[in-house]
């Protein structure tokens, strides 16, 4: 083909030549060894969002995040100082699950096998018989902690005995990109959850790009992802950083559907342009038709930001072939019943459905990755980010 | 569906009929009341609802919505349900996801929505 592309000057990837622009290599989606090495050089070694401070709304309050894939299994507390801590959640006596619920608000932790009570800072209270024990001191045999730091509301864990980085030395990059978007305020919450048979980077993948938009939900709200003139969708930038990567993406201005002009008339909907000039340090490009930027947190944690609603995405490995996926929709409490239809219906009447559509691929895409029909992925401009990732992953287990 | 009387404010017995199918307090609930139907029955509900719920929210707007009585409810989750079924009209034409995964693979994660809900003071409105 001799006709040049329209954008050929503002190909993307041509500014980060280090990232070549060959084939990549699909080998890590599908070999058990590799698998064993993400595990123990990239996730066991970095810090991992594992929610948010909201789950822990009061002194005593906690949450157990189990993480199979990763070989832990974490209580997250707020102890009577008001200070968030993580704990492996395994008995120092002999090893039992201390905490068995997922949630809940408590004054101490007990094992359930022989009695042994944490404090909710961890340390250890109470030893039924202590006196039969030897050479035993308590004051040495709390639950084992885990670092813990909490960023703009999100908790991160970092399994490592000794970080590498503190947590602000690894959310220097992104530490200025929400602006002042609320998201402390935005407390009310929508969740969802899938377990799917494939690599946790097959399905990151197919939520790191927009080439995909307009075709693969060409049933639901492609038109607000097409550029009506080309069919196609180009991102308005693109920025990587040495692991974290963003997008900022596009909406098409499109007719909106009828249940979406009634949410916009007493809310908002995010596929609408929303003619609010509140500058809260979005849209990096300052583009007219910008939809909403993505920033993919390395290795595994997502936000995406609107103006009307946070999305918050995980990507937990279980095994080379299986993962966790887990979504939440964030909003500003609703002030009354119209905020909170409009709020349903980007989450219900959109969003979710939508992201029915994004997984219908990843499966099949495992599966064939398996076959070794294919060894690559052939990326174009668009799909930059997919090339950064598995970039920095590969750096990272090099390291 | 048996029509129970006065189960909504005054101005809405129109929608009587479709309180004890649709008018369901939980996200988990109007998405299981939407997969257990066919497409004709929603339409129906649908066509039915889209020019009342201007005047639904308007109605609720009036009132502090943590303070709703019985019927005030009803009518809220009733409003709830449209942006349920929305999709299957003016998208798909058929209950489902087209060329989807099936709901039952990406569940509303009731954990996570309860602890939400409860530091948000939801009440009954998850």
């Amino acid at each position: 083909m001799s006709e040049q592309p329209e954008t050929a000057e503002k190909l993307w990837t041509e500014q980060y030549p280090e990232l070549g622009k060959g084939p990549v290599s699909t080998k890590s989606c599908i070999d058990p060894a590799f698998f064993d090495l993400e595990r123990d050089k990239v996730f066991r070694k970095t810090w991992l969002c594992v929610g948010q401070e909201i789950e822990l709304p009061q002194k005593g309050s906690f949450f157990v995040k189990d993480l199979p894939g990763l070989k832990a299994s974490i209580i997250i507390v707020r102890d009577r100082a008001g200070k968030v801590g993580a704990f492996h959640n395994v008995c120092r006596h002999r090893g039992n699950k201390v905490e068995w619920e997922a949630d809940g608000r408590c004054a101490a932790f007990t094992c359930k096998f022989h009695g042994w009570s944490y404090k909710l800072d961890g340390s250890l209270a109470d030893v039924p018989d202590e006196e039969r024990f030897f050479d035993f001191d308590k004051s040495e045999n709390g639950l084992l902690p885990i670092h813990v730091g909490v960023w703009r509301g999100f908790v991160f864990v970092n399994l490592a005995e000794k970080p590498k980085e503190t947590l602000e030395e690894f959310l220097a990059e992104f530490n200025d990109i929400l602006g002042k978007y609320p998201i402390e305020e935005m407390t009310k919450g929508y969740a969802y959850r899938a377990e799917l048979n494939c690599n946790w980077k097959v399905e990151l993948d197919a939520q790191m790009e927009g080439y995909h938009a307009p075709l693969l939900h060409r049933h639901s709200a492609g038109k607000a992802f097409r550029d009506l003139e080309k069919g196609t969708f180009h991102g308005l930038f693109y920025k990587l950083l040495e692991r974290h990567r963003m997008m900022s993406a596009p909406f098409a201005p499109h007719e909106p559907w009828p249940t979406e002009a009634i949410a916009a008339k007493f809310g908002a909907s995010m596929w609408l342009k929303d003619e609010s000039d509140e500058d809260l340090g979005l849209n990096p490009s300052q583009s007219d038709n910008w939809g909403f930027d993505l920033y993919s947190f390395f290795p595994n944690f997502q936000l995406v930001v609107t103006k009307g609603v946070l999305m918050v995405y995980w990507y937990w490995p279980v095994s080379q072939r299986t993962m966790v996926y887990e979504a939440r929709f964030l909003f500003m409490p609703p002030k009354n019943a119209g905020e909170r239809f409009a709020q349903e219906f980007n989450v219900a009447g959109a969003l979710r459905d939508v992201q029915m559509e994004d997984m219908i691929t990843v499966e099949a895409t495992q599966d064939a990755l398996e076959s070794n029909a294919i060894e690559d992925y052939l990326l174009q401009d668009e799909e930059i980010l997919l090339r950064h990732a598995y970039k920095v992953i590969d750096e990272a287990i090099e390291e | 569906m048996t029509a129970v009387a006065n189960q909504l404010p005054k101005g809405f017995e129109d929608l009587e009929k479709y309180v004890e199918y649709w008018a369901k307090p939980t996200e988990n609930e109007r998405r299981l009341q939407r997969d257990a139907n066919d497409i004709e029955t929603i339409k129906i509900f649908y066509d039915d609802i889209i020019d009342r719920i201007g005047p639904a929210l308007e109605y609720l707007n009036a009132r502090d919505m943590n303070a709703f009585n019985e019927e005030e409810t009803k009518l809220f989750s009733l409003t709830l349900s449209l942006a349920e079924i929305a999709p299957c009209v003016e998208w798909y034409n058929q209950v489902r996801v087209i060329d989807g995964v099936v709901p039952e693979r990406y569940q509303v994660d009731m954990v996570i929505r309860n602890r939400l809900a409860r530091e948000a003071n939801e009440g009954v409105f998850v």
